[in-house]
């Protein structure tokens, strides 16, 4: 059984559309790119599947459970997790307990063991803890658990926010252009990070990228968004050789 | 010895009540980052809930505060699920007039209420005074205690601070944070506003019913905007986001009038050049959104490292 399997999901905004007949089956474990020039709706892709926008049209299956019409943070307590093209920070708590929030809906005790300071809620405390920092130390941002998010370079927040997603402990976790605004060590290693978390934890990814490099070289399959259609998917060498993609996407590409 | 006289234990009262009032609209405006101007209509279903209780029914004194503490927690919560899908300005105006509408129920309770029981054939048992209208509710019976007050003020800003650094409230400073990207992490985002909303509302509940039983005499027109405003400037000054500073807020907004109260005649350009050059100069509030407890600690390792620096 596919890990997600979208069927024919479209969005219209008011007389424009967005996305059309957006169709996507992943298998777990899967990593997939999905690349369009500026405008092409691959945002709206992202939107559409975690719950952010109810489709037009379609249907989305996640993990087994219909979550067409779910809530974004319905889909989310499914597994399936998405980051943000422009980062959303906490900027005001500290990074680790931007990691921290992340694990709320996981969190067994509730409002009365807190206020109460009952055994459950250290216990807990303290498993959430334990489980942040070793994410972080992953990510290599241990070193900087208690500084405030805000306060930090924008690569560090780019990784956070990775972090703090990878903190739900998703099945499938969808990165809007994580490499974008990164320099080129970053970018490099930020590749050798995806792989080592998708190792690790065995999700899935779909990944946003405008960096061509970057999406042929760690995704396995590779989707196409031109004008909310998906005129082309495949293995990267395919897509590279691909005529119609050379003509569409590469055409107006001016940077990569 | 040195004895407080009556005015400086009203004072103090009033100081007590407002941290209550202060701290638990902070969990509102500055943790959940909702901005409601509807705090003193809390107030005011606490005050008369329990008042009415303890003079009319004779119900002791906690179990009428923790009364109309509770029905100010379900009015926020009835009321907190359709006005928290507005946001900023419209909440803010939706807050107000829910105040309004409690104020102005208040009003015309009696009346209403008698006419009600009639349609139902019950206006011979139904009592001809409840909330006694604009004239306002005399002769409630007096508890004039700082213990009282300060017991209440030292238990709300504990299940705040419990409530705040749990999990529970950190689902609430994430939507003060940034509300979309909570969602994005499985925060039912609507559930917490309300949640936080009506936890505001059941201490402002408890702040209106210790008010009442202090000054034994409430009218509805105690419970206006500017009792609202007045709450809005205590947290806003101590730091959106800070209990402590909430509870600076409140202790200097409440000693502070009295201060000003020598030049009766300026107090209205006084106090709000005050919070005009607070605002240009420090908009985030005194705190920000530190605790006191981390800034004296920022002072120490400030001052230990200036020692250190100067002694090599
Ligand atoms: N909430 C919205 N309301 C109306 N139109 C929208 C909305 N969100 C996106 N659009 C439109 O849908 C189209 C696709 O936008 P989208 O952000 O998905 O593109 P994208 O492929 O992510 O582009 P980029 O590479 O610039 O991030 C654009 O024309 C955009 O203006
Ligand atoms: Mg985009």
């Amino acid at each position: 059984m596919p890990l997600l399997s979208a069927d024919n999901v479209g969005k219209v905004f008011g007389g424009l559309t967005a996305v059309k007949g957006f169709t996507l089956s992943m298998e777990p474990g899967e990593m997939v790119g999905l690349i369009g020039p500026n405008g092409a709706g691959k945002t709206t892709v992202f939107n559409l599947l975690t719950g952010f926008f109810p489709p037009t049209t379609g249907s989305i299956v996640f993990d087994g459970v219909d979550v067409t019409g779910y809530k974004a943070w319905q889909v989310a307590q499914q597994g399936m997790v998405r980051t943000f093209q422009n980062i959303r920070m906490f900027s005001s708590l500290t990074v680790l307990d931007n990691l921290k929030t992340a694990q709320h809906f996981r969190t067994g005790y509730g409002l009365a063991e807190a206020i109460l300071r009952l055994p459950r809620y250290f216990g807990e405390e303290k498993r959430i803890h334990a489980d942040c920092m070793r994410l972080l130390e992953h990510l290599e941002l241990d070193g900087v658990a208690g500084e405030i998010a805000g306060s930090l370079p924008y690569g560090y927040q780019k990784r956070l926010e990775i972090a703090r997603a990878l903190s739900v402990r998703p099945k499938l976790l969808l990165l809007d252009e994580p490499a974008a605004g990164l320099n080129p060590t970053e970018t490099r290693e930020l590749l050798a990070r995806l792989t080592s978390i998708r190792k690790e934890f065995g999700l899935a990814m779909l990944l946003i990228e405008h960096d061509m490099k970057f999406v042929m070289g760690i995704c396995e399959r590779i989707l196409v968004l031109v004008y909310g259609e998906t005129i082309a998917q495949g293995l990267p060498e395919e897509i590279r050789k691909n005529p119609q993609v050379l003509e569409a996407y590469l055409g107006t590409e001016d940077h990569s | 010895m040195f004895e407080l006289s009556n005015y400086h234990i009203q004072v103090l009262a009033f100081m007590g009540i407002n941290i209550i009032l202060a701290v638990s609209l902070n969990l509102i405006n500055g943790f959940t980052g909702q901005f409601s101007l509807g705090h003193a209509g809390f107030m005011a279903i606490g005050a008369y809930t329990a008042a009415i209780l303890t003079k009319a029914c004779g119900w002791p004194f906690l179990a009428a505060t923790l009364a109309g503490a509770m029905l100010a927690f379900l009015f926020g919560l009835l009321l907190g699920i359709p006005i928290l899908r507005l946001k900023g300005d419209y909440l803010a105006i939706a807050t107000f007039g829910l105040s309004e509408i409690v104020r102005v129920a208040i009003v015309n309770f009696d009346d209403v209420s008698m006419k009600l029981a009639g349609y139902v054939g019950m206006g011979d048992l139904w009592p001809k005074e409840i909330t006694r209208g604009a004239l306002g509710y005399p002769a409630i019976p007096e508890v004039k205690s700082l213990l009282w007050i300060y017991g209440w003020a030292f238990v709300t800003c504990l299940v705040l601070r419990n409530i705040v650094r749990s999990s529970e409230g950190r689902a609430i400073s994430s939507i003060g944070e940034d509300e979309l990207a909570a969602e994005s992490l499985g925060i039912n985002t609507a559930r917490y506003k309300t949640l936080s909303f009506a936890i505001g509302a059941f201490f402002a509940g408890v702040a209106g019913a210790l008010f009442a039983h202090w000054v034994t005499f409430i009218k509805a027109d105690l419970f206006k905007i500017d009792k609202s405003i007045e709450i809005l400037l205590m947290v806003v000054l101590g730091g959106m986001g800070s209990l402590s500073g909430s509870v600076l807020g409140a202790v200097v907004l409440t000693i502070l009038p009295e201060y000003l109260r020598m030049f009766a005649q300026w107090r209205m350009v006084i106090y709000p050049v005050l919070l005009i050059l607070l605002m240009l100069t420090r908009p985030e509030g005194l705190l920000g959104k530190r605790e006191l407890s981390s800034v004296i600690a920022g002072l120490f390792t400030r001052a230990r490292r200036s020692a250190a620096a100067a002694a090599t």
